[in-house]
């Protein structure tokens, strides 16, 4: 562990010395705009050179007669608005004398004068076009962004019965909309912040002051704004930088593409980061038991959530163990199994060669490679996949004697079971987690499965998310909070946030509930 | 962590690995013992025996069973390795046997002892006593049933069940040994030509040797002696009073089933000897009828005849008991809770104070249901 660590302090270093270098390479500073525009054009073909996608236009401004150039990115501006709100504007509106030459008749509603060139730079990336007049020292930038984007859908990974069909997209304006849609009130406070040397990237955290610790913010803020990266295209790229243990199989932050979900989190008085150019959103801090929490546990009644949620415990605990549990059976422990189990088994096993563990793996490989085949493939394709494989391969192998009956239903039983986890990242550790189980299962029986959950404990108690205990309530034990982790108790119950995540307020809702 | 130290865990952890693989047995390398049968010859060798299920689908048979001359059962477990195709595990025994022969034998439980101590051993196998030659049963495939010794074992759970037979486990059999108040007594069974059937009860003195067997109904009424009635307990008298002649049937039948027992024993101590008065209460059902009566006026003077019927077997019973000196009822126990100081001075030789004692049985029946017709 150790040797890794130092490893990986030795690569990140190398980075930033790389980073560094590279920075000062490509971004010399340019210093302010000048007065004349010829001036201002040369020095921003030579910042965007081979950049057949730069569009200057030239015209003259009609008010004052000025030569003037309105620059932006094709492709990252809506042309509608350029058009129309900028162009005709400045080319046909007649003269008015009244006017001030600096209030440009300009129907756009975001414009800003800047006199930086990096500022000017990074706004045109973004998707601003930027307006320079002659012998004005400074330049205006339009907010006239519309880059390619696809509509407001469900999502994918995430699907949900009952909940909102709206799930976060691409741009993290839209995605801060939709939460502020969500959550309609002005305790929605949010810092912006930019992340990624080489290439910028917008961050914003959301959270609500009255419920969300200050302290916690400020601990993400700061680990957001130690990170010294090239560029960050995704949420799950950040979350592995912000991560309290990096090598820990468990996912310590979760992401989640439903703005309802990272609503709620935020409602609890967690605190959520919305990275720009991703769909998902990350929520810090978690505990294990937010990973069993489904949207729909909260829209279904009760008793039917409550019986999902330790469905969900007991697939958790399957997922992990259940390959390990038969092949400690019957490789070491025969007397536990019933004996007419027993003689079943013998008659399976007979006509295997390999050993149990052996066999187990080859099925639980195959499944993996199924699995990651279908998610691959077009959906008709790969629901084809799915069929060719878990019924054309399993029952070939079982004839074939490479594997017994009775080990294609444990990797299926827990191949289902691994899907039943709403959260994808906990699913994904938990199939991960089995391994090992197999291994330590086929060398110490029964023993060794107790010595894994053991370890897997030890782990969970001792693992943190953003500083906070991520095994509460259960290991800090918080009585109170279990209304809503291994069963889901009324709402109208839960008058109080749970205990276990630290927030400001802790009433809910009023004491009693109205009949 | 020095470098000195991660080799050391590096070494640890190897090592682990090592010494983890020593006990692995696959389900399919073991061969699981389901019936042991323990033997004398005619020159009064031990012999094992021994029948496990057979898992490869090229053997013709779905057991096998072997059978080795050795001087104890533990002895006999190498002779076994040499003989089967895989490893031996007792973690699944189903039944023992044991032949008659052996049982003439005092102390013959001591033959036990590895089966006792070995905590892998199924404590919950069942001891069965063979009438014959352990030989006959061991080596007998029946084809219309299962593998034999699952087919034994639920034989013997169903038969108990119906109050047919006392089932002994290997774990009861240590009480029954070392409890003073009570003799030990297991399942009888005989190898028939084509079938396997269960006698009975046979009882054992305290040193284990075989004294008498109970057959199938006198089980039925030790079960009520005992208190012990598992499910359906349904007896069958004939009533000389109704019994007619003229006829090849015995008009006089009825049979009526059991609901519940409610079973009191009085204890005392007097003359020397140990009284016990029982009391017993049945509610029954009728079941069976062969001859006319009319229960409307006269139901209690049925209830009578029954009575007398059921104190006249009950009796014969006891008699019977107490005849062999043996006290499979565990009255010895009523004895140490009632009549302590007494008991002190008998309780090494219970069976022979039970011998002596003074029993009374007054059976009270009282009939709750007629059937669907009068």
């Amino acid at each position: 562990m150790e040797f890794f660590l130092r490893l990986y302090k030795l690569l990140t270093h190398r980075q930033v010395v790389m980073l560094r270098q590279s920075r000062e390479d490509h971004t010399p500073d340019r210093g302010t705009v000048a007065a004349g525009l010829k001036e201002n054009l040369a020095v921003l073909q030579s910042i965007f050179s081979k950049a057949p996608d730069l569009i200057i236009r030239s015209f003259i401004y009609k008010q004052s007669g000025q030569r003037a150039a309105l620059v932006y990115l094709c492709g990252l501006v809506d042309k509608n608005s350029i058009n129309n709100n900028v162009l005709y504007q400045l080319m046909f509106e007649p003269i008015d004398e009244s006017q001030h030459m600096t209030n440009l008749p300009i129907t756009i509603g975001d414009l800003k004068s800047t006199q930086q060139w990096s500022q000017i730079e990074l706004m045109l990336l973004e998707g601003h076009s930027i307006l320079f007049l002659e012998g004005a020292e400074l330049a205006y930038s339009l907010d006239t962004q519309g880059w390619p984007q696809r509509a407001i859908s469900d999502s994918q990974i995430e699907a949900s019965l009952k909940g909102a069909h709206q799930g976060f997209i691409e741009s993290g304006w839209q995605n801060v909309a939709l939460l502020r849609r969500m959550l309609s009130t002005r305790e929605l406070k949010m810092i912006e912040l930019y992340v990624g040397s080489r290439v910028r990237c917008k961050v914003t955290i959301l959270y609500l002051e009255d419920l969300a610790l200050p302290e916690l913010v400020q601990e993400l803020h700061n680990r957001l704004m130690e990170l010294n990266i090239d560029c960050v295209l995704n949420t799950g790229e950040l979350t592995e930088y912000l991560e309290d243990r990096p090598f820990s199989l468990l996912p310590q932050f979760i992401t989640t593409e439903r703005p309802d979900t990272a609503a709620s989190q935020l409602l609890q008085g967690r605190i959520c980061v919305v990275v720009d150019r991703s769909s998902s959103v990350m929520i810090a801090p978690v505990g294990i038991a937010a990973f069993f929490q489904g949207v729909d546990d909260y829209s279904t009644r009760w008793p039917v959530a409550t019986f999902m949620r330790i469905l969900r415990f007991v697939a958790c605990f399957i997922a992990a163990f259940l390959p390990g549990i038969y092949i400690a059976c019957i490789s070491f422990n025969v007397e536990v199994i019933p004996l007419d189990l027993i003689l079943s088994i013998g008659q399976f096993r007979a006509a295997v060669p390999f050993p149990p563990l052996l066999e187990a793996l080859l099925m639980e490989l195959m499944l993996e490679m199924l699995r990651e085949a279908g998610v691959r493939l077009p959906a008709p394709v790969g629901q084809t996949v799915g069929i060719v494989g878990g019924i054309v391969i399993g029952q070939a192998a079982v004839q074939a004697g490479i594997v017994s009956n009775l080990m294609v239903v444990v990797v299926a039983s827990t191949a289902v079971a691994s899907f039943i986890l709403p959260n994808f990242d906990m699913a994904a550790a938990i199939r991960l987690i089995r391994f090992p189980v197999m291994f330590i299962a086929s060398m110490f029986g029964i023993i060794g499965i107790v010595a894994c959950f053991m370890t897997l404990i030890i782990h969970l108690v001792q693992l943190r998310s953003l500083g906070e205990s991520y095994s509460t309530p259960i290991a800090p034990v918080r009585i109170k909070d279990w209304k809503d982790v291994f069963i889901r108790m009324p709402l109208w119950s839960m008058k109080n946030r749970p205990d276990s995540i630290r927030s400001l307020q802790k009433t809910r809702i009023g004491p009693k509930r109205r009949l | 962590m020095s470098r000195a130290k991660r080799t050391m865990l590096l070494l640890i952890s190897v090592s682990l690995l090592l010494t983890g693989c020593k006990d692995r047995l696959n389900l399919e390398n073991v061969t699981l013992i389901l019936m042991e049968g323990v033997d004398l010859d005619k020159d009064n060798h031990l012999l094992v025996y021994m029948s496990s299920p057979v898992f490869s689908k090229e053997a013709k048979k779905k057991n096998e069973e072997t059978k080795v001359k050795a001087i104890s059962p533990r002895d006999a477990r190498g002779y076994f390795e040499a003989k089967v195709s895989a490893l031996v595990s007792t973690g699944k025994l189903q039944n023992l046997l044991i032949g008659k022969k052996l049982l003439q034998h005092p102390y013959w439980y001591k033959l036990l002892d590895v089966l006792f101590r070995d905590a892998k051993v199924r404590s919950n196998a069942r001891i069965i006593m063979v009438d014959g030659d352990v030989d006959d049963v061991m080596f007998f495939e029946p084809e219309d049933k299962r593998r034999l010794p699952l087919h034994i074992a639920k034989l013997v759970d169903t038969a108990h069940e119906r109050n047919l037979v006392e089932t002994t486990t290997l774990f009861t059999m240590q009480r029954q040994i070392y409890e003073k108040g009570v003799t030990p007594y297991i399942t009888e069974l005989r190898r028939e030509p084509g079938e396997i059937r269960l006698m009975g009860t046979a009882l054992l003195n305290k040193e284990g040797k075989y004294v008498t067997s109970l057959n199938i109904v006198e089980n039925e009424l030790l079960q009520i002696l005992q208190d012990e009635k598992y499910q359906d307990l349904t007896l069958t008298v004939v009533l000389p009073e109704k019994d007619k002649p003229g006829t090849v049937f015995h008009m006089g039948t009825v049979s009526f089933y059991v609901k519940k027992v409610n079973r009191k024993i009085k204890t005392s101590y007097r003359g020397g000897q140990f009284q016990f008065t029982y009391e017993i209460g049945l509610p029954i059902q009728i079941t069976e009828r062969l001859f006319d009566y009319n229960v409307k006026d006269d139901a209690h003077k049925l209830e009578q005849m029954i009575n007398e019927q059921l104190n006249k077997q009950l009796r014969n019973l006891l008699q019977k008991l107490q005849k062999n000196k043996v006290d499979p009822i565990g009255l010895g126990l009523f004895a140490r809770a009632f009549e302590y100081r007494n008991w002190k001075k008998v309780q090494n030789d219970w069976p022979e104070a039970f011998a002596k004692a003074e029993i009374h049985v007054n059976v009270h029946t009282s009939i709750k249901d007629y059937g669907e017709i009068k």
